[in-house]
């Protein structure tokens, strides 16, 4: 299949589709991180974490249509507030659902397992009656749309460098927050020991509740930049879902690191196979590829080896 | 300072305590010996509130907390120091005194801890699961010393500890008594450093107490009978 194109293509092309794949990885690292956090602290596998995902994207997409309608001069700034905004109302909505669902199912996977897949249809339907069924996509600013062209035949749209450098920046700020602040102490000094962090004064259920917001909130803004590349749709999460979970297994559970390497090995993967094949069979081959790599190390690529 | 009355607690459906009633006064150092399975550990856990409490009274210096849950009961002046120490391994020794530092919101460890446990402040950057047995015992007490309670539960404190470490910890503790003016109730299985630390000492057997002896009147051999297995 490679006949057709020289090797000068062929190098554009790899360079062009790894940066394709390079947004898509970010978007999995942004969700696998929201995932992440809250297995590791509360064991809750969260199947409606990717509707987190969508309510961002909803929030930025009727944050510009809002725009365009009451002061179109904004239109080339209203990112600025619509990215915060995507993270508050996505955190908002955690909080409450923490408080109201997830905090009376710890300790029992099973049935958070099926509880949380039932809330992700719940907000489908949500998202369908209130917001409407088609397909929706946001307004973008101008200075978004274009590329960068370094050379004549590689083109790199400007778009996904700005999700790019947002990725990076959350990354190191979620690093940054966890290792340097109370909040931070308090999340890893729970997801250690919950009964000793409760009989030295924490409040583990405001921790649990504050963990799980803090995740739909990074959720949320991988949503708002979401909009940026694709459109959104009620359903539009179940296609991350899905990749997300596979990162993170195929990460080990054990690391950020982890989960970073093999979220870009994954979109980086699957960018490439989709540029010479159709979709589905890229996928096929990409989960033959995952499964035998997880044949291999069963514990995930990068799996912590911390005593227990 | 620490007053319990007819409290009952244990494990789900089974009390492993019955009807007990106490008093720690202020400035005290209370010693509560007793053989493995005697009650030790249930009865300082419900204290801290980790395990419940099926009835009775829990009053920390006239105020009831025997509905709260552990964290507010740190701030109403319990600290507590587990047996086994429960350190977090993954932390460092800094990390893990500023978690006690919820109470007093402040991000500063005081220094009157590392006055007490020099050692503390050379380790300060090493993970706390590093720690030898005796380094992590004077961790836990200092992490529970920076909640700065009214009523230290120590349970346990010298459990797999070399000799020469007890009697340091036995010094360090009425030096904490006399500095910070609190109360201490330590649960100890060990004769020697209960008599050198402690003012008055019970015995707790099948989750009640069996024996009473101040510091004037105690008869090791009495309390080391009722230890012998």
């Amino acid at each position: 299949m490679f006949d057709e194109y020289t090797f000068e293509e062929l190098k554009a092309i790899l360079i062009m589709q790894s940066f394709g794949g390079l947004s898509l990885l970010c978007i999995y690292v942004l969700m696998g991180l929201g995932l992440y956090v809250v297995f590791g602290q509360m064991k809750v596998i969260n199947m409606a974490h990717a509707e987190f995902l969508v309510i961002g994207s909803y929030t930025m997409c009727l944050a510009s249509k809002f725009v365009i309608e009451v002061m179109p001069e904004f239109i080339n700034y209203y990112l600025w507030v619509a990215i915060p905004l995507a993270f508050v109302v996505a955190f908002i909505v955690g909080w409450i659902i923490e408080w109201i669902l997830i905090s009376r199912l710890y300790h029992r996977p099973l049935d958070t397992l099926l509880a949380t897949w039932g809330l992700s249809l719940i907000m489908q339907q949500c998202f369908r009656t209130f917001i409407g069924a088609r397909e929706m996509s946001a307004t973008l600013p101008e200075w978004l749309m274009g590329s960068w062209a370094p050379t004549d035949i590689i083109d790199i749209p400007i778009n996904g460098l700005v999700i790019l450098a947002t990725t990076i920046i959350l990354t190191v700020g979620l690093v940054f927050f966890t290792n340097k602040t109370r909040w931070g102490l308090r999340m890893r000094s729970t997801s250690q020991n919950r009964q000793m962090s409760q009989a030295l004064g924490i409040n583990t259920k405001v921790t649990d509740r504050f963990t799980f917001a803090l995740a739909c909130g990074i959720s949320g803004i991988g949503g708002a930049f979401l909009t940026t590349v694709v459109s959104t749709s009620p359903t539009a999460g179940t296609t991350y879902i899905v990749d997300s979970f596979l990162v993170l297994v195929l990460g080990g559970l054990g690391s950020l690191f982890g989960l970073v390497i093999s979220g870009g090995f994954l979109a980086l993967l699957s960018s490439i196979l989709e540029f010479f094949m159709s979709g589905s069979v890229a996928k096929v081959w990409l989960y033959l590829i995952i499964f035998v790599v997880l044949a291999k190390f069963t514990k995930g690529l990068f799996s912590s080896n911390i005593r227990s | 300072m620490l007053e319990v009355s007819n409290l009952k607690a244990g494990y789900g459906q089974s009390s492993v305590i019955d009807d007990l009633s106490f008093t720690l006064k202020e400035n005290e150092i209370l010693g509560v010996m007793g053989r493995n399975g005697m009650g030790k550990s249930t009865l300082f856990k419900s204290l801290i509130g980790l395990l419940p409490a099926f009835d009775g009274e829990i009053k920390v210096d006239g105020k009831d907390v025997t509905s709260f849950p552990p964290y507010k009961r740190v701030f109403s002046g319990l600290a507590y120091v587990p047996q086994g120490r429960m350190i977090f391994p993954a932390l460092t020794v800094t990390e893990n005194i500023k978690i006690g530092l919820e109470k007093v919101k402040s991000s500063k460890i005081p220094d009157y801890v590392y006055d007490y446990f020099p050692v503390l402040k050379e380790m300060g950057h090493r993970k706390g699961g590093n720690l030898s047995g005796g380094q992590q015992q004077q961790l836990a007490i200092a992490r529970a010393l920076v909640c700065e309670p009214k009523v230290l539960l120590l349970d346990e404190p010298t459990e797999g500890i070399q000799p020469s470490i007890i009697k340091e910890i036995a010094q360090i503790l009425k030096k904490i008594r006399d500095n910070q003016g609190i109360s201490i109730l330590v649960a100890e299985q060990v004769l020697s450093f209960a008599l050198d630390a402690c003012d008055r000492f019970v015995v707790i057997e099948g989750g009640d107490f069996v024996h009473e002896a101040g510091r004037a009147d105690v008869d090791p051999e009495k309390i080391k009978s009722l230890l012998a297995v």
